[in-house]
């Protein structure tokens, strides 16, 4: 069977899948109770695309599948079609989301057992890896906003999935409201392309010229766009409250895929940022700003998905520096190792959340404050978490190592250009070290030292709950979530291998950058390849190794002896910046007291004058000025058939009259 | 010849009972009256060579037509003449001006006229079977869509009339 | 042969011309898909005779799929469309399309009207409901694909008898019998228009057959005959705009849709109006094939006065069926917009037809399925139902949403095809006011909405059924879900119809 011919499956299957899934739990309350239907079926129609893609990938001859499902929108100027491209760029992102969503469907299948919306979930993530493909696959700015649109709104139920619960429901509006003022971006640079262009298409708007001022300001409303998507200064605020979803949700939509849309429109529309220098800087030091302020607030969080949270904005801002500096490769390289470690870091927070709900033990279950020693009870979540802790902390040769430090030798390199970068380069080192310092503490807090939770070894209290006295202690989740979450703690080993740094082989192993999407006939430039010396690049690795080390080892020390208390030396040694960082730079009151609290204001006093007084009175005049015409000629309706006879006959004569005349 | 002496009696004869159908104060009269105004006219038909006009004027009008007519004109038991007393009002004569305004509009129309050709011409067309040809082969289609319509109207008949239980 | 003018041809030429054609076996097998209908026709009546009544409704639904089948070969692979039956009728092509478009709304109002008899109690009237629902179909089908105007005729009339019927069918009840009874009358007067103007044309042309009529310069007759020419085309183009109740020939549409039993409106409202607005743009092609002519100037002012007349008095209505009597009133005339904007608004008007085919045999579904008594009409005692019964609220939602044409419903996508073609055709000033009036249309649907979904529950008049039946929910939804795909993805089916009058011969030469 030709691989041509399948490739609309990768499309159709996850609709499908929503749409029995959303049609047979919306009639039938029967289907709802079967969840080992349900969540099969969703498992099944994410899993099938991964593996067409992967023949497609192994099949790849470096020229872009073009399928074409139909028509959309036909007028005279502008067509539209469901049309889609797969080339070395959406195959790989297509290959992350299918592949780390498969597995995480197959991990929510136990995850969210005994939900009552159980049914709903799979439907939205079913319709969420359905729009991601469009977004991923789409040949033109349309569909790829509809996908844009679609991962949006899945987003948007699945953070408010609880909805009941009203802090909830509110991080699900942040999160709607951010999106949508970049949203509003990319449709104004949409406009902009198609009133230059007249196409809509990538490959017909990415390969001509432009004049320079018109360039730079798509290029600046597509990066506005990415920052909301993406969660960069000034829009991130959304994406740590977004944690109110189900945790399987923050892994797949809020750490592996969704968040990573923005670096690939960047990405895929890098032709035209090549040419925009200004630009590139721009988003460079945006991207640096936001990973160095989101990793300094993660050091001062408790909550466990917080802190992983704020480490994914901070390592979004990572691709975004690779991208500014004009690597577009090594940032789609980032995107697949941060995909692996972080989903799998996401997953095995949810496995511990799981444990401390069973335990009833604390306060608050995702708090790390009352963790501590669950190695003891969870052996498989710890060993992957910590694999992916150091992963991500950048320890050779696991994947974040290869593709972090990849991005700051690009930075580094790029200083030769334009100095800015050598700051930017010199934020990224510092963000590095306190990514490993801040992870390693949430791992020694979770999983070392002493168990700072009290769970009920006695069950008298609890005597009327049959078989509860096994749950009140923490206990290691089934094999359906651990067995997800080592796939993925081997992926943040092996993953780094795949871009092997400069030095070894001038760049011939570097799979990803020189040989994948660095090709001839890729969709990306090519990475400015400045050709840092071979003295130089040894020296940035060494110094990104140590870096890493010594924030690892440095946590460790500190935690594993104080405990929490390791949390006091950290406040001494910043003094009254902690409080900034506990309060996260007290950006929410900030924007609160900046645009919302006089926004309301103006909405309060002005606004309400002008809508109630001018435009309601307008629209009430219509609406009176209808009715009273309305009264009136209503009455030519008499009911008398003699009547209605004259009001035809009146009518012939005018028509004719009118034609004669 | 005698095609002319047939004409000139028939056209008096069917305006003297038309004139005599809306002038006669019995209804039963009346009714009567226009059955020999039809017969007049079907008479004219046949003077024109036009044999299936002649024949669907009779069978059609003088029958059928006027057999509900009569039915009409028992069922409403107009026995009293008193009730159909002319009383003259706006609309009656707004009528009147109506039919006046038409009887000149055809009369202007009459002015312009020319006979296409001579009946010897036509002689073939009102014949009843080149009409009975054309209704089988060309319009046979129409023709039998016609009978769709009788069966629809048919069906209305039995619904009113139809009790259902 | 061709350009001989045939006013001019003599009758003595004429005898010469009428060479009597070989009756041929391919003439049945072109016009099956009519005959089929009229076959299934004549079953259910038997059906009915012979005490089957429960399997009427049945029979119905698969001839109407039969004879659309049969239609299919045409349109799949899209052949040209042909004359048959001595240049009679047309078939093959866009013809078989009509064909299907047509058996549509008889299609989908089956089940709705038998789940109303049944909840009426008036389960006998189904033998003669669905056969007339099947040559009415007929008659739709012989008027809109008629190349003889006498065909036309006979169509059409086929058509409104069986309608004037159906109007009435409830025999004890007062409103439907008026309905029936004011159809009738004032039906019959429009028919009689129509067939002067017919006449009128054979006399100025000397023949009713259209493709003859076609090859014959209109300057010539117009000159000719000076004074028949325009009142001939007023008069047939009358009897059409009639049947598609446009202003001020829409007297009889809010009585009728009010009298009439509920989903009975729904076809009625539906079928009979496709049909006539193809035959309407087909004929007035014929006749007058060069566009911006005076006629389409009346076209768009009656559109328009149909639009603002239309929305106007249904704000002032409160029983939801009357609402929508005068809203259908507005909708033609955004369709006869799209007729006047020349031969690409016929296909916005077709295409329009088609959605509103979908959103009316919904909505009169959706009302009969909570309708009991009288005052159930009402909508302003349905406050609160929306959220009561979410599933009515959720489909009432849909179809108001689309009637009133916000995107991305399908109303929306029928209107922006029908206001392109006519700014393209000249109309702007048209276009403009209709879109004016179109937000006074959704001021009143907007708030049946608000009443269902804003207002307390008044428990007391609220209408006592409110679960809708299983057997007519699901046709309904599929009806909704219909609206919202074409909203959202149209092109292929408006590009499908645009392929189709590509091949057909009489746009071809605008």
């Amino acid at each position: 069977m030709d691989i041509q011919n399948l490739l609309p499956l990768v499309v159709i299957l996850p609709f499908t899948g929503a749409a029995i899934i959303g049609l047979l739990g919306f009639l039938s309350p029967n289907f709802r109770k079967q969840e080992g239907l349900i969540g099969g079926l969703a498992v099944a129609m994410v899993a099938i695309p991964f593996v067409i893609y992967l023949i497609a990938f192994l099949n790849f001859d470096g020229k872009p599948l073009i399928f074409d499902l139909f028509s959309w929108m036909e007028t005279p100027d502008l067509k539209i079609r469901f049309s889609y491209e797969l080339d070395e760029l959406s195959l790989i992102m297509g290959m992350i989301v299918t592949g780390v969503g498969s597995l995480i469907h197959l991990y929510s299948i136990s995850y969210m057992h005994g939900d009552k919306g159980y049914y709903k979930y799979f439907l939205y993530l079913n319709l969420f890896i359905f729009a991601m493909t469009n977004l991923v696959l789409g040949d033109n700015l349309v569909v790829l906003f509809l996908g844009w649109e679609g991962v949006g709104a899945c987003s948007y139920f699945l953070i408010g999935f609880w909805f009941k619960d009203m802090e909830k429901a509110k991080a699900a509006q942040k999160a709607f409201v951010a999106n949508r003022i970049g949203d509003f971006a990319l449709l104004t640079a949409m406009f902009l392309i198609y009133s230059t262009t007249g196409t809509l298409t990538f490959r017909e708007f990415l390969y001509i010229g432009y004049d320079p001022v018109t360039l730079k300001w798509i290029c600046l409303l597509v990066f506005i766009a990415a920052t909301g998507k993406s969660a960069q200064i000034p829009l991130y605020v959304w994406l740590p409250d977004a944690m109110a979803g189900p945790t399987p949700v923050s892994a797949l939509i809020h750490a592996a895929t969704m968040v990573t849309s923005g670096i690939y429109l960047i990405a895929r529309m890098s032709w035209m940022y090549y040419n925009a220098h200004e630009v590139l800087a721009f988003i460079a030091i945006i991207g640096a700003l936001t990973a160095v302020s989101a990793a300094m607030t993660a050091i001062a969080q408790n909550d466990i998905k917080k802190v992983l949270a704020y480490s994914t904005v901070s390592q979004l801002g990572f691709m975004f520096m690779a991208l500014g500096a004009g690597a577009f490769t090594t940032a789609i390289f980032h995107v697949m190792t941060h995909a692996f470690f972080k989903a799998c870091l996401f997953l095995g927070s949810g496995s511990v959340i799981h444990a401390m709900e069973h335990a009833h033990a604390a306060p608050d279950p995702q708090d790390i404050r009352f963790m501590g020693n669950l190695k003891k009870y969870m052996p498989h979540t710890s060993k992957t978490f910590f694999i992916s802790t150091l992963a991500i902390a950048g320890i050779p040769p696991l994947a974040g190592f290869f593709s972090k430090d990849e991005i700051l030798g690009k930075t580094f390199a790029a200083g030769h250009e334009n100095t800015i970068y050598y700051l930017v380069w010199f934020i990224g080192i510092c963000t590095a070290f306190m990514t490993a310092f801040y992870m390693t503490r949430l791992y020694v807090l979770t999983f070392e030292g002493k168990e700072r939770f009290q769970y009920q070894r006695t069950h008298d209290e609890h005597a009327h709950h049959e078989h509860d006295d096994h749950h009140h202690e923490p206990h290691e989740s089934p094999a359906i979530i651990t067995i997800p979450l080592w796939i993925l703690a081997i992926l943040a080993i092996v993953g780094g291998f795949l871009g092997l740094p400069e030095i070894i082989g001038h760049g011939h192993y570097n799979w990803i950058s020189h040989h994948w999407l660095g090709g001839g006939g890729s969709p990306l430039v090519k990475n400015i390849t400045l050709h840092a010396s071979f003295f130089t690049e040894i020296i940035l690795i060494v110094l990104s190794i140590a870096i890493g080390v010594i924030g690892v080892s440095l946590a460790w020390k500190l935690y594993t002896t104080q405990g929490l208390q390791g949390d006091e030396v950290v406040k001494s040694k910043l003094g009254g910046f902690y409080k900034v960082l506990q309060n996260k730079f007290y950006v929410d009151e900030f924007y609160n007291a900046v645009i919302v609290r006089p926004f309301v204001f103006l909405s309060d006093r002005f606004v309400m004058f002008l809508d109630k007084e001018i435009v309601d009175g307008a629209v009430n005049g219509a609406a009176d000025l209808t009715d009273i015409t309305g009264g009136i000629i209503k009455k030519l309706q008499t009911g008398l058939i003699q009547n209605y006879v004259l009001i035809m006959v009146c009518g012939v004569i005018a028509v004719i009259a009118y034609l004669m005349l | 010849m005698v095609e002319t002496v047939l004409f000139w009696v028939l056209a008096v004869l069917s305006i003297a009972t038309a004139l005599a159908v809306i002038t006669n104060r019995n209804p039963m009269y009346s009714v009567l009256l226009l059955v020999v105004n039809f017969f007049c006219i079907g008479g004219l038909y046949l003077t024109l060579n036009a044999e299936f006009i002649a024949v669907i004027q009779i069978i059609v009008y003088a029958g059928a037509i006027m057999v509900l007519f009569l039915f009409v004109v028992m069922l409403l038991n107009l026995g009293s003449e008193k009730s159909l007393e002319p009383a003259f009002d706006a609309k009656k004569g707004l009528a009147f001006l109506l039919g006046l305004a038409f009887l000149a509009e055809m009369l202007v129309a009459m002015k312009d006229f020319s006979a296409i050709g001579s009946a010897k011409e036509t002689f073939e067309y009102g014949k009843v079977e080149k009409i009975g040809l054309q209704l089988m082969t060309q319009y046979v289609y129409p023709f039998e869509m016609i009978s769709v319509i009788l069966l629809v109207a048919l069906i209305g008949a039995l619904m009113i009339a139809k009790k259902y239980n | 042969m061709q350009n001989q003018n045939p006013i001019l041809i003599s009758l003595s030429e004429l005898k010469i011309k009428k060479i009597i054609m070989e009756f041929n076996s391919q003439f049945i097998l072109d016009t099956l898909p009519a005959l089929s209908l009229l076959g299934f026709g004549l079953i259910v009546m038997l059906l009915d005779a012979f005490k089957n009544e429960k399997i009427t409704s049945v029979v119905t639904i698969l001839g109407i799929l039969i004879s659309m089948l049969l239609a299919v070969p045409g349109v799949v692979i899209p052949e040209e469309i042909r004359l048959t039956f001595y240049n009679q009728i047309y078939t093959g092509g866009l013809a078989g399309l009509i064909h299907i478009l047509l058996c549509l709304s008889g299609l989908l109002s089956v089940p709705f009207i038998t789940d109303y008899l049944q909840k009426n109690n008036q389960t006998h009237l189904q033998g003669e409901i669905f056969s007339l629902i099947l040559f009415s179909s007929v008659g739709m089908n012989l008027l809109a694909t008629a190349n003889d105007l006498m065909m036309t005729f006979i169509g059409l009339e086929i058509m409104s008898v069986s309608l004037y019927i159906l109007a009435g069918s409830f025999k004890k009840d007062l409103r439907s019998n008026e309905a029936s009874l004011k159809y009738f009358l004032l039906g019959a007067f429009a028919s009689a228009f129509l067939l002067l103007g017919i006449s009128m044309v054979y006399g100025m042309t000397g023949t009713t057959m259209l493709d003859r009529i076609t090859t014959i310069d209109p300057n010539l007759i117009k000159d000719k005959f000076p004074v028949l020419f325009y009142p001939a085309i007023a008069l047939i183009a009358i009897g059409f705009l009639f049947k598609l109740s446009a202003f001020p020939f829409h007297v009889w549409t809010p009585d009728v849709y009010t009298g009439a039993p509920t989903p009975l409106v729904g076809f009625m409202a539906t079928g009979s109006k496709m049909a006539s607005v193809i035959a309407f743009g087909f004929i007035l092609n014929s006749l007058l094939p060069q566009s911006g002519d005076k006629l389409s100037q009346v076209i768009a002012i009656l559109a328009l006065l149909s639009m603002i007349y239309g929305n106007i008095v249904a704000a002032q209505q409160q029983n939801i069926k009357r609402l929508l009597a005068y809203s259908s009133i507005s909708h033609t005339g955004y369709m006869l917009l799209g007729v006047a904007g020349g031969p690409e608004g016929y296909k916005a008007a077709i295409f329009y037809m088609l959605i509103y085919t979908f959103m009316t045999i919904a909505a009169f579904a959706l009302i009969s399925s909570i309708e009991n008594k009288e005052e159930d009409l009402n909508y302003q005692n349905w406050s609160g139902l929306g959220v009561k019964n979410i599933a009515f609220g959720l489909i009432m939602s849909i179809l108001m949403f689309s009637l009133a044409g916000f995107p991305p419903f399908a109303g929306f996508i029928g209107k922006y095809f029908v206001f392109l073609s006519a700014v393209k055709g000249g109309f702007v000033v048209h276009a403009v006011i209709g879109i004016l009036t179109s937000v006074v249309g959704a001021y009143y649907y907007l708030k049946v909405l608000v009443t269902m979904f804003f207002e307390k529950p008044k428990d007391n008049i609220q209408p006592k059924t409110l679960k809708i039946r299983k057997n007519i929910l699901i046709p309904i939804m599929v009806l909704a879900l219909i609206i919202v795909i074409i909203g959202i993805i149209p092109a292929p089916i408006s590009s499908y119809l645009d392929i189709l009058y590509g091949k057909a011969g009489f746009l071809a030469k605008l």
